[in-house]
């Protein structure tokens, strides 16, 4: 069979590098047969974990593996699946792999591609998809959590009740219009349809409000440090991080474009920015550097804006500081005066740890009120935030359209648009879904 | 006998749109039926139009068809439905005098140049070369013919039920047809099997009017063709009783006796038009259903109870009809009953109806699972004129109405691509640019496109020119005329002020502007022809719409013209699901447009459809540019 033309995929699912175990994943028709060429050997049963040796097209052991096979539709992918789990040896898994493409049965699967068998194949929505890939990429304990909610189906579900909602709205007004000749069907769709409409708007709103938590979560927080040049915005940063990634030096404007780093907080990861400091400068490069600092600072979840305890001249806070954000005076074991108040939210010695555990302190619960979310995340992607904001436009608008004018044909549009909208996030439509919503709900004919 | 080159057998609904629009087409036709008397009959509700249905009547009338003509010389209760919810949802209907109908539609054969009648049954088709070659008739003879379209409606294998009767028929009192259904079954059609129903039909005069509510005709009859200057028949009301406790509990005593219930009817009826013993069971809750009483004609006592389908014995169906208020005396003049019947799978047609597997045999109406006359005449005339075209010029481009331009368009790609699981039924709600396919504006969809095919007459052709001529003159003068928002402001109407000027138009396009409220500003438009006038409000109504769903129309439009090889071979492309390589494999799809919209498709599969089709092409290309030898 022509390789490109065969639809049976082999990858490595597991990590790539010496290993005690590799797994090795097959899905497709052929899988089967792949397994039984391998191991030259009667098939294991079903969902039955077998010990066998594979060998290579001249007889040749490869390596002693643990065989599983399952069957189609119940599996990951909705496809038959065999995995092999061999030793986690370079040379073994490039040899197990290289037959089973070599068989001409398989091809190298690309990337996501047993992920999207499965959406393929209805074993899961886009949703469930995306917090698949999420789950993978989590580095801290909350983006774990928050992607295995996803994956579980939790947001899935609310997205269905949403779309049910609009699709007995569409149905309501699809009755009032096909069916208005038919005594049968109440006539007045307004009342019900504004009821529906109203209600998923209140939720469209919370979930999106909502959602700007779960993208914390999912991407982490950014926070920015600021302040003039030789404010120790490095120093902060080392401390914080506990090395030497920053180069620390006396001379004002050694930072000129941003570094980021990256730690865990809370189970979140957070990105710290350190940014070159605030001053006017006549030097180009550091004048791009400052409105680079600007710009990071005015995208971050948080700002920190550090001010030289000893250079510290009775200056009020900065505007660049929002609500929530903090205000530090820093290095006040420099400064003589160093028992004198400061209108800062806080003060800061770095070489002090209480002093620094404090500021963690802070930035913990501060990490924790960003990405404190009252519900269950529904959306966290800018996809599904862009699709909601969609959702809620063409609902507002369905709304005008049935309380101004009664135009029950320009509502009926606005909420398809919405439910499509929807369907794009979860990834679907079909229009007999409304007429059977239609027939299951309303006595109709005559 | 000499021969024709398209012969439409089936003198219903289907039929005589499908042999006059052959006909116009030029193609020398004939129309075979059992009795030419019974040509144009209304087996079922005397009525025309309705929702979705009234946007077919006007689509057949734009391409200068028969249907809305003959039914605006027999429109006896003209109603506009949905009058106040927005003209894309608007949907003409008229109650039709039975017998005003026939007769117009008699007419109407009779004087269409390149049409015959031959009064004869058909039994078995002529196949020659694996193309139909003509028909054989009950009487023996044979008709040769480079086309066929078969319009058999309900007759094939047809069997009514009432209780327990079983009488073989295509509708009551006419034999069905089991020679043709044998001959379809031999060639391996998909058949499969439906079911619809009738009510009883009552003697008018034996009904109490006086206690009954009335239902008027609309005071300005809209007719139903763009041709019709205005309505002559006299109009009628029709009367509205209810159902009521007493009709329920003797319906639920007897519903073992329903033929629908005792489980020998193995067709599938359609959910949107429920038998009465359907509508008891199914929702109990209910304590009474509206029932319509339609006389069938002016000088017709007959009368037909809309809402009260049914399969019950005759002497229940007596019984129950009698517990409805002004029903009590009443006689029944013949029972109601359910009605199984064969229909082709319509996934087994190209999107001009012609068989796949049989060139030159075309199948319009019910045979291919629709319901309706309205649905039966649409088919008729995408049928005939494409069977007209073929014979006239073998190989020459389909005839194809797209989902963005035409009801039409929407029924015939739902029925070819998704099948029926009941019978199919044109509703506004299948329509996704419902907004932009309104009654209104059937002419400007489409007769153009009629006049370019050639079934358009030089006489609508006239009519229909000067009309659009004046909206696009109407049009242009509104993007002219324009004011700022403060003179706006001075006629009622809330614009942010923004010192922007806006045209006449644009306004119009907005919410809760009206051509009133800017004819204090141009007086002038009092001297415009107001029809041409509603037209471009409605226009505009809409345009903003239209410009939303313009770029979905044009993606549509740019798979729409990827044709998919005839003869494309699923197997060889090896990324594709068992499931959905059978159903390509079965279907067929013509276009990757159609594809798409095959249930369970998955954007992967078309992408592998498109890659597999791109290395033919270069295949393809290949093998022409290489040098012979």
């Amino acid at each position: 069979m022509d390789k490109g033309e065969t639809d049976t995929i082999v990858a490595l699912s597991s990590g790539f590098g010496r290993a005690g175990v590799a797994v090795i994943r097959v899905s497709g028709p052929q899988s089967s047969a792949i397994l039984q060429k391998l191991t030259d050997q009667r098939l294991p049963k079903i969902r039955q974990a077998v010990v066998r040796w594979l060998y290579d097209v001249e007889k040749v052991r490869l390596d002693q593996a643990l065989t599983l096979r399952f069957e189609g539709p119940e599996s990951f992918t909705g496809e038959d699946i065999v995995e092999i789990h061999c030793h986690g040896s370079i040379a073994v898994i490039e040899a197990v792999i290289g037959e089973i493409v070599a068989s001409g049965l398989a091809r190298p699967a690309n990337p996501g591609e047993f992920s999207q068998r499965a959406f393929e194949n209805g074993r899961m929505d886009l949703v469930q998809a995306e917090g698949i890939a999420d789950l993978i990429d989590a580095t801290g304990r909350e983006q774990m959590r928050q992607a295995a909610r996803f994956v579980a189906g939790d947001a899935s579900e609310t997205l269905e009740l949403w779309r049910k909602s609009l699709l007995e709205a569409s149905a309501l007004l699809a009755a009032s219009i096909d069916f208005s000749d038919e005594g049968d069907v109440p006539d007045d769709a307004h009342d019900p349809v504004l009821g529906l409409l109203s209600g998923l708007e209140c939720e469209f709103k919370a979930a999106l409000k909502n959602a700007d938590s779960a993208s914390r979560v999912r991407d982490g927080i950014r926070i920015a440090i600021l302040g003039k040049p030789n404010a120790g915005k490095s120093t902060l940063i080392n401390a914080l991080t506990n090395r030497d990634a920053v180069i620390v030096s006396d001379i004002p404007g050694t930072t000129r474009d941003i570094v980021e780093n990256q730690l865990v907080l809370n189970g979140i990861p957070v990105t710290l920015a350190d940014t070159a400091g605030l001053r006017e400068t006549d030097d180009p490069i550091e004048e791009e550097g400052v409105r680079r600092a600007r710009k990071w600072a005015d995208q971050a979840d948080l700002r920190i804006y550090l001010d030289r305890a000893d250079e510290y001249s009775g200056e009020s806070r900065p505007d660049i500081l929002g609500e929530g954000d903090l205000w530090v005076a820093s290095q006040t074991d420099r400064t003589k005066n160093a028992g004198s108040s400061f209108p800062h939210d806080l003060t800061l010695s770095v070489s002090k740890t209480t002093s620094l555990d404090v500021l963690k302190g802070v930035l913990e619960s501060r990490v924790k009120t960003l990405t404190r979310s009252d519900d269950t995340p529904i959306i966290v992607r800018l996809r599904h935030k862009t699709s909601l904001k969609d959702a809620l436009d063409a609902i507002d608008r369905a709304q005008f359209h049935l309380i101004e004018n009664g135009d029950v044909d320009l509502a009926a549009f606005e909420v398809s648009i919405a439910r499509s909208a929807l369907d794009q996030i979860l990834g679907r439509v079909d229009v007999e879904e409304i007429l059977g919503e239609v027939f299951s709900g309303f006595c109709v004919g005559k | 006998m000499t021969g024709f080159d398209v012969i439409i057998v089936g003198g219903g609904h289907a039929g005589t749109d499908a042999a006059c629009a052959s006909a116009r087409m030029g193609a020398r036709t004939a129309l075979v039926t059992y009795k030419a008397d019974k040509i144009g009959e209304m087996s079922c509700n005397p009525a025309i139009g309705g929702l979705g249905k009234g946007h077919l009547v006007r689509e057949i009338d734009a391409l200068d068809g028969v249907m809305a003509r003959v039914a605006d010389k027999a429109g006896i209760q003209y109603r506009l439905l949905n009058r106040s919810k927005g003209p894309a949802v608007q949907g003409p209907r008229s109650q039709a005098d039975r017998k005003l109908y026939r007769e117009a539609m008699q007419t109407e054969i009779a004087s269409t140049d390149n049409l015959t009648v031959i009064e004869d049954g058909v039994d078995d088709l002529i196949i020659e070369d694996g193309r139909v070659a003509g028909v054989v008739c009950a009487s023996g003879q044979r008709i040769p013919a480079k086309a066929v379209v078969l319009t058999t409606g309900t007759f094939l294998r047809g069997l009514i039920h009432r209780g327990e009767e079983r009488i073989p028929a295509g509708r009551v009192g006419e034999a069905p047809s089991n020679e043709l259904s044998e001959r379809l079954q031999s060639l391996e059609l998909p058949l499969g099997r439906l079911k619809t129903g009738t009510p009883a039909r009552l003697d008018g005069r034996t009904i109490d009017w006086d206690k009954l509510e009335k239902q008027d005709a609309d005071d300005e009859p809209v007719p139903f063709s763009f041709l019709t200057e205005k309505v002559d028949v006299p109009q009628i009301a029709c009367g509205i009783t209810w159902t009521n406790e007493k009709t329920h509990s003797v319906i639920a005593a007897n519903i073992t006796k329903s033929a629908v219930y005792s489980g020998a009817i193995e067709g599938r009826g359609p959910r949107y038009c429920p038998s009465i013993e359907d509508k008891v069971h199914k929702f109990a809750e209910k304590d009474r259903h509206q029932v319509f009483l339609e006389p069938e004609g002016l000088d017709d006592h007959t009368v037909y109870p809309n809402g009260i389908s049914s399969s019950l014995p005759a002497d229940v169906q007596d019984e129950f009809i009698r517990t409805i208020p002004g029903l009590e005396n009443v006689t029944i003049l013949q029972p109601g009953y359910a009605i199984e019947y064969d229909y082709v799978d319509p996934r087994s047609l190209s999107r001009t109806l012609e068989v796949k597997a049989l060139p030159g045999l075309y199948l319009a109406g019910q045979i291919n699972g629709t319901t309706g006359y309205e649905e039966a005449a649409a088919q008729g005339l995408v049928a005939g004129l494409n069977a007209a075209r073929q014979s006239q010029v073998p190989g020459a481009e389909p005839i194809v109405f797209d989902r963005a331009e035409a009801y039409i368009g929407v029924m015939i790609d739902d029925l070819v691509t998704r099948g029926v699981t009941e019978p199919y039924r044109m509703f506004t709600s299948r329509a996704e640019y419902r907004l932009h396919l309104r009654a209104d504006n059937a002419d400007q969809r489409l007769t153009s496109k009629g006049r370019e095919i050639g079934c358009v007459s030089d006489a609508r052709w006239e009519v229909f020119s000067a009309k659009y001529q004046a909206i696009e003159n109407t049009i242009a003068i509104l993007k002219n005329l324009n004011l700022t928002p403060n003179e706006a402001r001075e006629l009622g109407i809330d614009i942010k002020l923004d010192g922007r000027r806006r045209t006449a138009f644009e306004l119009l396009t907005y919410p809760n502007v009206s051509l009133d409220q800017l004819a204090k500003k141009w007086p002038d438009f009092s001297d415009f022809d107001p029809k041409i006038l509603a037209q471009v409000e409605i226009e505009a109504r809409y345009a903003s719409y239209l410009d939303r769903q313009a770029s979905d129309i044009q993606s549509l439009r740019k798979d729409e013209k990827r044709r998919i090889p005839t003869d494309f071979d699923y197997s060889s492309v090896g990324s594709l699901s068992n499931e959905i390589r059978e159903k390509l494999s079965h279907i067929r799809p013509e276009t990757i447009a159609q594809a798409q919209r095959i249930e369970g498709m998955t954007p992967s599969a078309i992408l592998a459809i498109l890659s597999h089709m791109r290395k033919l092409d270069k295949a393809e290309i290949s093998k022409t540019s290489r040098p012979a030898g």
